[in-house]
């Protein structure tokens, strides 16, 4: 616990600190990143980037390795994982643009066939003389615990170089993400812009390897932007909400790390985010469950009771089980189903407020066609009492007309 | 003889089953274009393993099945409650999902890590066919003896109920399936029931998903859902010949990549005989199809006015 | 035997519709409508952009959730009674790269009468191609769904709904993008039905063609507007009502104009 404290307050050493920076930096360009990403409707994306990544890496640590005899040399890999994840990343685009198959199709083969290459290289790997291997497994559940301070300097330079190139281009990627064709006839190259946003994902992936393991990598490009989803509709918003998010996600989780030896990075940072999702999901009075689930209960109430009533005032006979139980409850109808007073004046109360909607809708039918929810809500708590009282005159004057 | 026999004929034979039992749900996975259902499902199987093992202390494989089906399951209702409820759409409620879990299982790993256990984040991932030896397999007559059948490893025999099992499911609801698959409105007018054929169809992933994870790591369970389907899809226009197609695309990167697996590196001359991860090299080979596929397969474009007047 | 205490109108009606409500985000799309198709009619289900025309008969036919209402083929739940409806859903709503011959699809509409041991046979395979020779395709029996053109798509969606033999059949946009020869050719076959005595119900777009093909109207913009005889409610007052200002003068001239030219004839 106390160790957590320390850590949480950077106080555990200049070492642990700049990886909880970096980790920090980093997860906040992920969840930025991947919120275009997402408002693409592009998520499993960067799945396929991180996940060939891995061929790219096993090479350049053999590479290395018959040169110098330790293929541990952060740069080398980062660069062999880039031009792989590269590769992957044009033949999704090339399966899915060029042949019938979908883009799903094309991400699970392009992720499974890459991986399952790196897994073979890997095992060659392991019948060479090369030291170094276990620093290989890190980078498939992430390990930040031995990193050295070079290491982690540049993977904060790295994110923070990302961070501000997401922040330059977020109105172009902003524009292509709500409408391409628009954008498209405001002269943005589109097919540019979507580069550069794959570009800067799968830099964000490479970047983020070394801390959450190529696996769980995805996740920070999409749990907070989805967790963001949940509090605004506004895209801007949503894009530095997921930044922050993601970012107290690396906070907490790089920190929960340091408090025993060997706990996994990234596995802790994915579950912080994950844990900030569920509050998102559950909670966000906006979109969450809870709030949705409430709200359409009482609409559902709501409608039925209307109804209900209407029957109850034509004398027809009801057999929706809820909307009898809702007018019982109510004290509007008898065990029998036959309507009690109060049951008689609500049913001519709610008839009449049918008829004054309907006649607001027949004079009015532009105002009304903007009006959400017209005719659920009470007419009183949409129109002002003037505008009332001339409907209420003009209906009188209707039932005169004809009698 | 004997060698092959005893060392390499349950693998091969175990490949071979779970990957055309893969290939085959494939075939609806792609059309439907769900495949990364298949994706989702192979990554939870480790955490459900992990809880499995956590839970019971051990590494019998009914409880690891068990596990892993349990997380199967409790995956799609979560993507499904996340789509649903949260209004997200389905490939990021995936991706949620998924990573989480798999999250949780990395990290339940670690934590038990320390009492030694042969469990391994790598293990779940590539699998270890070749450990699937077969002691008494010293000779052809061993094929005949009830002592020595008796003694085959039972991922085979798992490998090979799972496979009935699909090849069931996809004979009694063939109609259902092609009916949901191309047009699910019109089999929910005709009570289909395409949300339930839904669910079958992905539990049926999982439960081949869980076979093939024990015996050959999830890499291969991915490939072999998507690369034989969508290699075979770009052959023909015809559901059965594509079926068909995928069969045999599976078949040939089981057999050709176990083989190249374990003598690969001789043939091409690497002088030192090693041999490299046969889960991998599978995989990779049903990828290579499937490049071929994309680049001279015989119905690779789209047809005609597919989606315009 | 269906519930005495419905009207006679409902349980003649092949497709009767009571009090549905199909909400999206806690707002109605379509709300507490009532309808009773008239048997042996056709009538054609006619509203705005976003009126809740397709809601309403996918909630109706049970393909997705309603929040109130009952739905009834005479007099009982459709749920119970889906045999006697067929469905044409909107050309667009599949993908026509799906590996199948026009005849596979076209089998489709047989999916109730094999069981799963059953494979289709020769009748069944006769009274596919009876239907294709219906919409005028037998030619096109063995043909790849990708190639063909969207009015031949159309055609190919209304032999899947012949094939079921169904008292009624409902059709979302079956004119929706196509050729005026498909046009023409979709009406006939759609005449001929109802001649038989069978009840067609349409979602319809095009206000012009409102008079010539059908006989019943239902106006929908969410609520239910105005229902009965084309002749008594096509009429200017529900069209207004119906596209709230929408429509130009131009346009309702047009059609009120048809509408006494049909009058005076």
């Amino acid at each position: 616990m106390e160790t957590w404290w320390h850590a949480l307050t950077f106080s555990l050493g200049y070492n642990t600190s700049v990886v909880t920076l970096g980790s920090m930096l980093l997860a906040a360009a992920a969840g930025m990143v991947g919120t275009f990403v997402l408002l693409r409707k592009r998520a499993l994306v960067s799945d396929a980037i991180s996940h060939s990544t891995l061929p790219g890496l096993a090479l350049a640590f053999i590479l290395v390795g018959l040169v110098t005899g330790d293929g541990r040399l952060l740069p080398a890999l980062l660069l062999g994982a880039a031009a792989s994840a590269a590769l992957g990343l044009w033949a999704v685009q090339a399966i899915s643009a060029r042949t019938r198959l979908g883009e799903d199709a094309a991400i699970g083969a392009v992720l499974s066939t890459f991986f399952a290459f790196g897994v073979v290289l890997i095992t060659v790997i392991q019948s060479m003389r090369v030291t170094g291997q276990s620093g290989l497994t890190g980078y498939l559940v992430g390990a930040t615990a031995g990193m050295l301070a070079s290491e982690a300097q540049l993977i904060a330079a790295c994110a923070l170089g990302l961070l501000a190139a997401v922040l330059v281009m977020r109105r172009d990627f902003l524009m292509v993400c709500f409408d391409a064709d628009f954008a498209r006839t405001q002269g943005v190259n589109t097919w540019r812009v979507d580069l550069l946003l794959l570009m800067l994902l799968m830099a964000v992936v490479v970047v983020g390897m070394k801390v959450t393991g190529l696996i769980l990598i995805v996740a920070l490009t999409i749990i907070p932007p989805v967790a963001a989803r949940f509090w605004t509709d506004q895209p801007m918003a949503m894009v530095a909400l997921a930044a922050l998010l993601g970012a107290l996600s690396g906070y907490l989780g790089v920190t929960l790390s340091s408090v025993s030896e060997g706990l996994p990075t990234g596995p802790l940072i994915v579950l912080c985010a994950f844990g900030l999702f569920l509050a998102s999901f559950l909670f966000s009075p906006r979109r969450g469950v809870l709030a949705s689930l409430l709200a359409y209960r009482r609409f559902r109430q709501r409608v039925h009771l209307r109804q209900g009533l209407l029957a109850l005032g034509r004398d027809e006979p009801i057999f929706d089980g809820l909307t009898l139980s809702l007018l019982r409850r109510r004290g509007y109808i008898r065990r029998d189903g036959v309507a009690t007073p109060p049951g008689q004046a609500a049913a001519r109360d709610a008839e009449h407020e049918e008829r004054l909607w309907a006649l607001y809708r027949e004079r009015y039918p532009d105002d009304a066609l903007h009006r959400e929810h017209a005719g659920l809500t009470p007419i009183a708590q949409v129109l002002s009492a003037d505008a009332i009282m001339a409907l209420e005159a003009q209906l009188m004057g209707l039932r005169e007309m004809r009698p | 003889m004997s060698d092959f026999m005893m060392f390499s004929l349950v693998p091969l034979t175990v490949a071979v089953i779970i990957s055309m039992t893969c290939a085959l749900l494939g075939n609806f996975l792609v059309l439907r274009r769900q495949s990364l259902i298949g994706d989702a499902i192979s990554h939870v199987a480790l955490p459900g393993i992990v809880v499995s093992f956590v839970l019971t202390g051990t590494l019998a494989s009914t409880a690891m099945m068990l596990g892993a089906g349990v997380s199967a399951l409790v995956t799609v209702v979560m993507i499904e409650l996340i789509r649903r409820l949260g209004r997200v759409e389905a490939s990021a409620a995936m991706g949620v999902v998924f990573t989480s879990l798999f999250a949780l299982g990395v990290l339940l790993l670690e934590w038990h890590g320390a009492s030694g256990v042969h469990l391994d984040v790598e293990h779940a991932l590539y699998g270890n066919l070749e450990s699937l030896i077969w002691f008494d397999g010293t000779g052809p007559a061993a094929l005949v003896d009830p002592v020595a059948l008796a003694d085959l490893p039972p991922q085979l025999g798992r490998a090979a109920w799972v496979g009935l099992l699909v090849v069931a499911f996809l004979v009694v609801f063939r109609r259902h399936l092609v009916l949901g698959s191309f047009d699910p409105d019109f089999a929910a007018s005709v009570r289909a029931h395409p949300a339930l054929v839904d669910l079958l169809l992905v539990t049926l992933v999982a439960i081949a998903a869980i076979a093939a994870f024990e015996a050959v790591g999830s890499i291969i369970v991915i490939a072999m859902f998507i690369c034989p389907a969508a290699a075979a899809r770009l052959m023909t226009n015809r559901l059965g010949r594509q079926i068909a197609w995928s069969q045999l695309f599976a078949v040939v990167s089981a057999v050709l990549g176990y083989l190249l697996a374990g003598h690969g590196l001789g043939w091409l001359g690497f002088g030192f005989d090693v041999s490299v991860s046969a889960a991998g090299m599978i995989a990779t080979v049903a990828g290579l199809i499937l490049l071929a596929a994309c680049l001279a397969g015989p119905r690779r474009q789209r047809t005609g006015a597919a989606t315009g007047t | 035997m269906p519930d005495p205490r419905l009207a006679r109108e409902v349980i003649a009606s092949p497709f009767a519709i009571q009090g549905l409500t199909v909400s999206y985000d806690h707002r109605p799309v379509v709300h507490s409508v009532d309808f009773v198709v008239p048997p042996g009619s056709m009538t054609a289900i006619v509203g705005p952009n976003g009126a809740g025309k397709s809601s309403l008969l996918k909630a109706a036919l049970g393909i997705t959730r309603r929040l109130t209402g009952e739905v009834r083929v005479f007099g009982r739940p459709i749920e119970q009674m889906s045999r006697h409806v067929a469905f044409v859903p909107q050309r667009n709503s599949v993908d026509w790269d799906f590996p199948a011959r026009v005849i596979d699809v076209v089998a489709m509409g047989l999916f109730r009468d094999l069981r799963w041991w059953q494979f289709s046979g020769r009748d069944h395979r006769r009274r596919a191609m009876e239907s294709l020779g219906r919409v005028g395709m037998e030619a096109f029996a063995d043909r790849q769904i990708g190639q063909l053109s969207g009015g031949q798509q159309q055609r190919v969606f209304l032999a899947r709904a012949l094939v079921q033999e169904a008292d009624l059949t409902i059709l979302d946009e079956p004119f929706a993008g196509v050729d005026a020869a498909t046009e023409t050719a979709i009406v006939e076959v759609l005449k001929s039905l109802r001649d038989e005595g069978r009840t067609l119900l349409c979602v319809h777009h095009d206000l012009s063609t409102v008079r010539d093909y059908f006989d019943h109207v239902l106006l929908l913009n969410v609520r239910r507007i105005a229902a009965g005889p084309v002749a008594e409610v096509f009429v200017e007052r529900h069209l207004q009502a119906t596209y709230g200002g929408r429509l130009s003068p131009v346009q309702l001239a047009r059609l009120v104009g048809s509408a006494a030219e049909v009058g005076g004839r």
